[in-house]
């Protein structure tokens, strides 16, 4: 009788010593937030756009829900036995009535609070939080999922409202009353804050944490720069695996400790002339989320001298420069001066594409991630139309692994692999 | 039935097509029910509600992935097959995700009737319009955020239209929008009878006609038609009191009423916005009309919107003001794949109607075809052979 195989699924292999060691980064940080809430101060359950130098300015100790699905994706309760924290939640919410169809992450963040025990889960979960935040960005199931949270939590929410601003092209200065539409926002959130846990807003302490996300900011850039270089230095892998601090520590000194010697470690790499791989020939593009429990997925093309150099998602934009007013007109404007629509999207890809040197496109198409599977097919339209980049779709969940079809996927991506390599033989 | 409502809903290319012929006015199409459309009627433009085809996809699976909301996909499948090359114009709001992005894809795939009017590579007349529509529908300063909005939109549609949209003109838009939602609530009114005085199916075409006819022609023939219902002692024929929540309802989910209805059951309310969400709520004539026109397009409870609440619980109240009075004795949410926002609200909504009210919930998962609805016969029988006991 033949024997049942097992899905393989695997971490990736980082070339950066940075992106290896960011786990330890990662437990340290939901140590301290567990501390945090035993001394009895306030934690706050976030998403992830929210901009964070509102809760590290006011002593809160922010967990990410979104983050904390793609931890559940990536552990097991007993190591190497089970199905993945991600799957068992999933369960328990599409048990109670939530549709297969819904977002992963809230999936398993809403299944995690239905089961009850918040310690049940890995590095002993997140705590209850005091409050929650949300933001309107990037899609409808932030706002729902807070909400269905706030209701089984019983604890407060507050949804920061965004503008979605769509125009042409990448960047564009916001409108006045967008600015203020969005500074109201952050002010009243700051009052929430406060009756909630009687702690007041400082202006000097929340300039002080704009001051080390705005140099945070400009190290990721110098790195996304850096990361342009033939041979690639610092591939997806290492890309998606460094993103947290800048993600969820923005406003920290520890986050600019952090990409200070990741900056440091790539310009090293860029001197030495030094890439991911030693026979790098051709170059990939990594559209939207990782499959978070299949992180190898990114090494899969460098035996044959395939790398992947870039992904747009997590990555910064360039701030606006910071003004002597008020701190809070400033994190408005900066928030609002990217475009949140398709119309920019595709354009910004298109450019990062050139910049990046890039010869195709891996496209994860998130069966249950709006944001990232609504532009899948056009960008791919584009991609082909205007640079004559051929991609690839890659169908499946983000944190969900009963989605993944090992058949499908790799042979789609040999397949892809076949037509990069022709092309770069023939050029046609 | 309406003769009128029933050759709209039939066939609304054609009626509105026939409109704007015998008129030579604009006509504008329009995303959601909580698009501004009273500025568009204020332009002496009629706006009509675009809705999709329900039929097989003929262009926009190319450009738009298999698991996006099928009423979207229906929506820009109609517009890239030229069903809606009649528009002047298009008005995309960012209600939902996919909605939103209909701003994109309809400006750079569904081909223009018209040239665009280019000076320096910039479009003065612009065939697609984007709303920055809040997803807080509360709050100290969304009022005076999304007043910005709209006067952007308005000064736009001024540009295109060559022409000044006065307070005059939006008063009297508002009127005439008042005067249709009376008599729509007076045909609800007319539901609560036990049976309802019209069905569930002749209520959704007038519903649905009202979202593609100038309010003030929809409002005369509904009065008289209402009229006519009431002197004739017409009677809907009886069955178990449905409460019908769901994502949009249009031409191609209507069966889903004649399905209830064969089955035994009548829909007698609703919380849809080709339903109830698109009229409940008068304009206040009290306020500067434009400042009017943004409090009722706020006032709009969709799921996609969050308000202001320590624990925000907006739907309900709306749900409950829709359901109360009306008898009902299930709920049926009927709920294309892929919508999130609703999928996400829904377990919270049934628990509630469950306890709260005491009612049974069946819950549908629709695809937008009329194969898909045909499916759910079975479950719709059983479910009201459950409320019969």
């Amino acid at each position: 009788m033949t024997e049942e195989r097992k899905v393989q699924t695997k971490g990736s292999q980082k070339s950066l010593e940075a992106a290896r060691n960011t786990y330890k980064f990662i437990i340290e940080d939901y140590i301290m937030g567990h501390v945090h809430k035993n001394e009895g101060k306030p934690v706050v359950w976030s998403c992830a756009l929210a901009d964070k130098e509102l809760y590290y300015s006011m002593g809160l100790y922010p967990f990410y829900p979104e983050q904390f699905s793609a931890l559940c994706a990536v552990r097991r309760k007993t190591k190497n036995e089970g199905d993945k924290e991600a799957v068992r939640f999933a369960r328990i919410a599409e048990q109670a009535g939530y549709s297969g169809d819904l977002c992963g992450y809230e999936r398993v963040t809403t299944g995690y609070v239905i089961n009850e025990d918040l310690k049940d889960a890995p590095l002993d979960g997140m705590p209850k939080p005091d409050m929650l935040v949300t933001t309107s960005s990037v899609c409808d199931v932030r706002l729902k999922w807070f909400e269905d949270m706030s209701q089984r939590l019983n604890v407060p929410l507050f949804t920061l409202d965004r503008p979605e601003r769509c125009f042409d092209g990448i960047m564009q200065h916001p409108k006045p009353h967008e600015v203020a539409y969005y500074q109201s926002q952050l002010e009243d959130f700051l009052s929430f804050a406060s009756d909630i846990t009687g702690i007041k807003y400082n202006s000097d302490r929340m300039e002080e944490c704009i001051d080390w996300s705005y140099k945070t900011n400009e190290l990721r850039l110098e790195i996304l720069q850096m990361r342009k270089s033939i041979p690639s230095p610092m591939g997806c892998a290492d890309g998606f695996a460094t993103m947290y601090p800048g993600m969820y520590c923005s406003g920290t000194q520890k986050a600019y400790d952090y990409y200070k010697a990741l900056r440091d470690e790539v310009k090293a790499k860029v001197d030495a002339g030094l890439g991911q791989v030693d026979n790098e020939r051709f170059r990939l593009l990594w559209f939207g989320i990782p499959l978070w429990f299949n992180m190898g997925i990114f090494n899969y093309f460098e035996p044959i001298g395939g790398v992947f150099a870039y992904e747009p998602a997590y990555n910064p934009s360039p701030w606006p420069p910071i003004t002597n007013g008020d701190p809070l007109q400033y994190m408005a404007s900066r928030t609002l001066s990217v475009g949140s629509t398709m119309s920019t999207t595709i354009p910004a890809i298109v450019e990062q594409c050139r910049e990046y040197s890039i010869s195709g496109g891996v496209l994860a198409y998130l069966i249950t991630c709006r944001p990232v599977y609504l532009p899948a097919l056009e960008l791919r339209r584009v991609l082909e139309k205007e640079l004559g980049i051929p991609s690839v779709l890659i169908e499946c969940d983000l944190v969900d692994e009963r989605s993944y079809s090992e058949g499908q996927v790799l042979t789609r991506m040999d397949a892809f692999a076949e037509q990069i390599l022709k092309k770069l033989d023939t050029g046609k | 039935m309406n003769e009128t409502f029933a050759r709209y809903a039939a066939d609304r290319h054609e009626a509105v097509k026939k409109w704007k012929e015998e008129t030579g006015k604009k006509v504008y199409g329009y995303f959601c029910c909580l698009t501004p459309e009273e500025i568009i009627a204020a332009a002496d433009a009629l706006p009509v509600r675009i809705t999709g085809t329900g039929e097989p996809l003929e262009q926009a699976d190319i450009y738009i992935p298999p698991n996006t909301c099928p009423f979207a996909r229906g929506c820009l499948d109609a517009g890239l097959r030229g069903d809606y090359d009649y528009l002047d114009g298009v008005v995309a709001p960012n209600s939902c995700d996919i909605i939103a992005q209909m701003h994109y894809f309809w400006k750079t795939l569904v081909p223009r009737p018209d040239k665009p009017h280019l000076i320096a590579g910039m479009d003065l007349k612009p065939y697609v319009h984007y709303i920055a529509y809040p997803e807080k529908i509360t709050g100290r300063a969304v009022v005076p955020y999304y007043l910005e909005v709209l006067k952007i939109f308005k000064q736009e549609l001024e540009r295109s239209l060559k022409r000044v949209i006065s307070d005059e003109d939006l008063s009297r838009a508002i009127a005439a929008y008042n005067e249709d939602k009376a008599q729509l609530r007076r045909m609800y009114e007319l539901r609560k009878s036990d049976p309802p005085k019209l069905s569930g199916y002749e209520a959704w075409q007038a519903t649905f006609s009202s979202l593609m006819m100038p309010k003030a022609d929809h409002a005369a023939l509904l009065s008289t038609y209402l009229d006519e219902v009431e002197k004739s002692g017409n009677k809907a024929p009886e069955g178990v009191r449905i409460y019908l929540s769901g994502s949009a309802m249009d031409q191609a989910g209507s069966d889903l009423y004649k399905i209830i209805e064969q089955s035994g059951g009548q829909v007698v309310s609703d919380d849809l916005c080709v339903g109830t969400r698109a009229f409940w709520y008068p304009l206040n004539t009290e306020l500067p009309p434009l400042e009017a026109i943004a409090r009722r397009s706020l006032g709009t409870a969709c799921p996609r919107s969050t308000v202001i609440a320590p624990v925000p619980e907006n739907r309900w109240a709306h749900i409950t003001s829709t359901i109360k009075d009306y008898g009902a004795k299930g709920a049926i949410f009927y709920i294309l794949k892929c919508c999130d926002a609703r999928n996400a609200e829904f377990p919270h909504l049934r628990d509630k109607i469950k306890n709260e009210l005491g009612l049974p919930v069946l819950f549908l998962e629709g695809d937008y075809s009329a194969e898909g609805l045909e499916q759910m016969r079975g479950r719709i029988e059983a479910f009201i052979e459950m409320i019969e006991g």
